[in-house]
């Protein structure tokens, strides 16, 4: 029972740390994940952003350094005077400086003053008829931006025609789709590139155009320089945090995103739902993603070309496992919290519960004593807590109990001593009676016969009558003697026969030291209840036990037991009183239980204790026997019934054949 | 009417006689149970025997269940100073017909005195 207390009280603790705990757990994470993806999420836009900048910076970059050749004088002269050496040797410049894969100069009517080309790539060298300087021809101004390549612009190159595009010297298409579930086409490939177009007007007369470009395709510069300005190259767990792709069309043409075996992932392509909403839509995409390998937070962007058309990609991914980690953190962090709110759930439950329980198990234990008999045991002491209210009145009960128990020991005491005395007076008022009645017969019998003669004097006759009168009065006294130490009615109640026999074995004490005999008393333990006279029944076991100290010489002892007992009379109580006394003659054993008959001097015994005792056991319905050894001792046995005085009808109680031999 | 009369104290004895005399009985005595039965021996037999219950040797009950046993018509009035239940009990059982507490007025015998001698005359009949 205190057990489950206190593993209640505890339970309720770890409930209430474990529900604070969780919830905490659940919701911080929950916010802590949501406000990190979401750092995330603006990091990775705007790291789009500079991307973006980036990306237009080299354009910028291309075309303010065409224009600026465009605009000097002595160039539009060479243009004029279509002079290769010139051309050659200010775009060659020009291309290596900004690291063009293409340029040249063109003149009005479309002939190719000058060409450079892959000055500075290992690619294979390219010439297309590059839309871009159409473009400028036709609106007479300077286009710069992104060019698609397709390998058809190269097969049908004007310029040279012998050239082509490939991108299978840095791996054609060949890379897995990351989704695997589309395969690279011919048709897929083809090239981005960043051009810029100044036409050369001189006098307000077209005169040529300048145009220079640099092929994407495999030029990691522009990723590897937003790799480097925006992640500062940064290193998570040997991963890239930043990486950085320029898409053509959905593959990836430059990247600084790895594969497995640590090359770029070339020619690998964009999800199709990316590719979809980016390309399709021509709307950004932020989100994670599953990129080659991993999972990043990303974001695209479409990259139009002069025309406007959707053309390819522009991509940043920040590495997710980063995020990921900070939220398992935030996790391991809420559950060591957590375990310590358990912990000290646990240590709080139970020093609580030890605190409130010991007060009560205090009281517990002092119940037990009290059922045992100590009726003021330790209860510790008084709390201040609630628990006190309840100490003070255990207190209260325990002061009560034993002011019932005095007031219950006085009681039976008082009891005790009337029923002796009853006794000590019956005892004597029998010895009266014996030794008075027969002289008191012999005076009222001559005072009557004197009384009948005629003859007498008035005075004579009224002192007769005087003598009859007061010798009535005299029996009257020894009846009323006789009548007070004999109360034959039953005035039964229900007590516990344990508590009476204690009773009367410590009033019999005294008597026993004073002879010297131990008197020695073994419950039965667990007896049932009885319905009794208790005076009557005190009155045969004072009288059993005293006939017992008589018969028993100093240093005997005298054994009294009870216990349950069922004959075939019903369930009922055994009570025996054995002593190690001088025992009863075999011719006396008959007689024991007659109305006068003792074996005691003249004016110690009646003869009448063991005579009334065995009629007060037989109107309670029980039996009362004897064994005795000459010499040895005695053995008194009492059968008393369980249940009410109105089964006490047997009336061949005492007479009984077993009872009386 | 013959009576006899058994106790051990002479007073109670010359007391009983001196009553029953007086009323034309024809009075025995004797001072134990031995006595008592002597006498019932060699005189034919009692209308009634008045008897004392406590006496050395053979107590009154013994007396009572004889006298029972060998005179039927035999009135049995057990006179005692100490008239318990017990005691009526204990005598009914031995057959006694009427009993009287000690001490008691020459009226109240002769009232036992007839009342057992009517008792064991309805029984006979």
């Amino acid at each position: 029972m205190l057990n489950s207390t206190r593993s209640k009280l505890i339970f309720s603790f770890l409930s209430v740390a474990l529900l604070v705990g969780t919830v905490s757990l659940i919701i911080g994470w929950q916010l802590l994940y949501n406000s990190v993806l979401n750092e995330a999420n603006n990091r990775v836009r705007q790291d789009l952003n500079v991307a973006r900048v980036i990306y237009d910076d080299r354009v910028a970059a291309i075309r303010l350094s065409l224009e600026t050749i465009g605009l000097a004088a002595d160039f539009n002269d060479a243009v004029l005077s279509r002079d290769p050496v010139m051309l050659n040797a200010r775009m060659e410049r020009v291309a290596r400086r900004l690291d063009l894969d293409f340029a040249g100069v063109i003149s009005a009517d479309g002939a190719v003053l000058c060409r450079i080309e892959a000055v500075s790539s290992s690619m294979a060298p390219i010439l297309g008829r590059i839309p871009i300087v159409d473009a400028a021809v036709e609106e007479r101004r300077t286009v710069s931006g992104t060019v698609a390549l397709e390998r058809s612009d190269f097969s049908a190159n004007l310029y040279n025609p012998a050239e082509t595009l490939s991108v299978s010297s840095s791996g054609i298409p060949t890379g897995k789709d990351v989704f695997g579930n589309r395969m690279p086409c011919a048709g897929q490939s083809g090239g981005l590139a960043i051009a810029s177009a100044v036409p050369v007007i001189k006098k307000g007369e077209l005169i040529g155009t300048l145009y220079g470009g640099m092929l994407l395709n495999s030029d990691q510069s522009i990723v590897d320089k937003i790799g480097g300005t925006v992640f500062r190259n940064e290193v998570y767990r040997g991963h890239n945090v930043g990486t950085a792709t320029i898409f053509f069309r959905d593959l990836r043409i430059a990247t600084t995103v790895l594969e497995k075996d640590g090359r770029r992932a070339i020619g690998t392509f964009a999800s199709r739902d990316v590719t979809q909403r980016v390309l399709g839509e021509g709307r950004k995409w932020t989100d994670r993603a599953f990129v080659v390998n991993d999972w990043y937070i990303t974001a695209y962007e479409p990259i139009t070309d002069i025309h406007n058309r959707r053309v390819g990609m522009l991509y940043v991914g920040v590495l997710e496992a980063k995020y990921r980690d900070v939220r398992q953190k935030s996790l391991w962090v809420f559950a060591m919290i957590t375990l310590v709110g358990v912990v000290f759930a646990i240590a709080l439950g139970g020093l609580l519960a030890n605190r409130i329980m010991r007060p009560v198990n205090q009281l517990i234990r002092a119940s037990m004593e009290i059922s045992s008999g100590n009726f003021s045991p330790d209860i510790g002491p008084i709390s201040k807590s609630d628990i006190g209210l309840l100490q003070k009145e255990f207190k209260k009960m325990t002061e009560a109990l034993v002011r019932r128990d005095q007031e219950h020991q006085e009681e039976s005491e008082k009891r005790l001593i009337q029923s002796e005395k009853q006794a000590s007076v019956g005892k004597l008022a029998a010895g009266v009676a014996h030794e008075i009645n027969n002289p008191l017969t012999a005076v009222l019998t001559f005072t009557h016969l004197v009384l009948r003669r005629t003859d007498l004097s008035k005075a004579v006759r009224q002192d007769l009558e005087t003598i009859a009168l007061q010798t009535e009065r005299v029996r009257k006294i020894v009846k009323g003697l006789l009548d007070f130490s004999r109360q034959s009615r039953l005035d039964t109640e229900t007590l516990d026969l344990d508590r009476l026999l204690k009773d009367c074995i410590h009033l019999m004490e005294n008597q026993a030291l004073i002879r010297g005999v131990t008197l020695h008393y073994r419950s039965g333990g667990d007896l049932p209840v009885l319905t009794v006279d208790r005076n009557q029944i005190q009155s045969v076991m004072v009288n059993i036990i005293l006939n017992a100290l008589d018969a028993t010489a100093p240093g005997g002892t005298i054994e009294i037991v009870s216990k349950t007992s069922t004959t075939n009379n019903g369930k009922g109580v055994e009570i025996s009183v054995l002593d190690t006394g001088t025992g009863i003659a075999p011719e006396h054993i008959d007689k024991l239980f007659d109305p006068f008959f003792t074996t005691k001097e003249v004016g110690k015994g009646t003869g009448l204790g063991l005579a009334v005792s065995a009629g007060i056991i037989d109107r309670h319905g029980g039996r009362i026997s004897v064994k005795s050894e000459l010499r040895k001792g005695s053995l008194f046995t009492i059968w008393l019934p369980c249940g009410s005085g109105e089964d006490r009808k047997n009336t061949s109680g005492y007479r009984g054949e077993d009872t009386r031999r | 009417m013959k009576v006899l009369i058994v106790d051990d104290d002479a007073i109670v004895l010359e007391s009983c006689r001196r009553i029953l005399e007086a009323e034309e009985f024809v009075v025995h005595v004797a001072e134990d149970t031995e006595k008592a039965r002597t006498v019932m021996e060699t005189e034919a037999v009692f209308d009634l025997i008045l008897t004392d219950i406590k006496m050395p040797g053979k107590d009154g009950f013994q007396l009572i269940r004889l006298a029972r046993e060998t005179c039927p018509q035999t009135a049995i009035l057990m006179m005692t100073g100490y008239l318990i239940p017990e005691a009526i009990q204990m005598g009914s059982e031995k057959g006694a017909d009427g009993f009287i507490a000690k001490p008691f007025t020459p009226e109240e015998l002769l009232a036992s005195v007839h009342e057992s001698l009517s008792a064991i005359k309805r029984r006979a009949m």
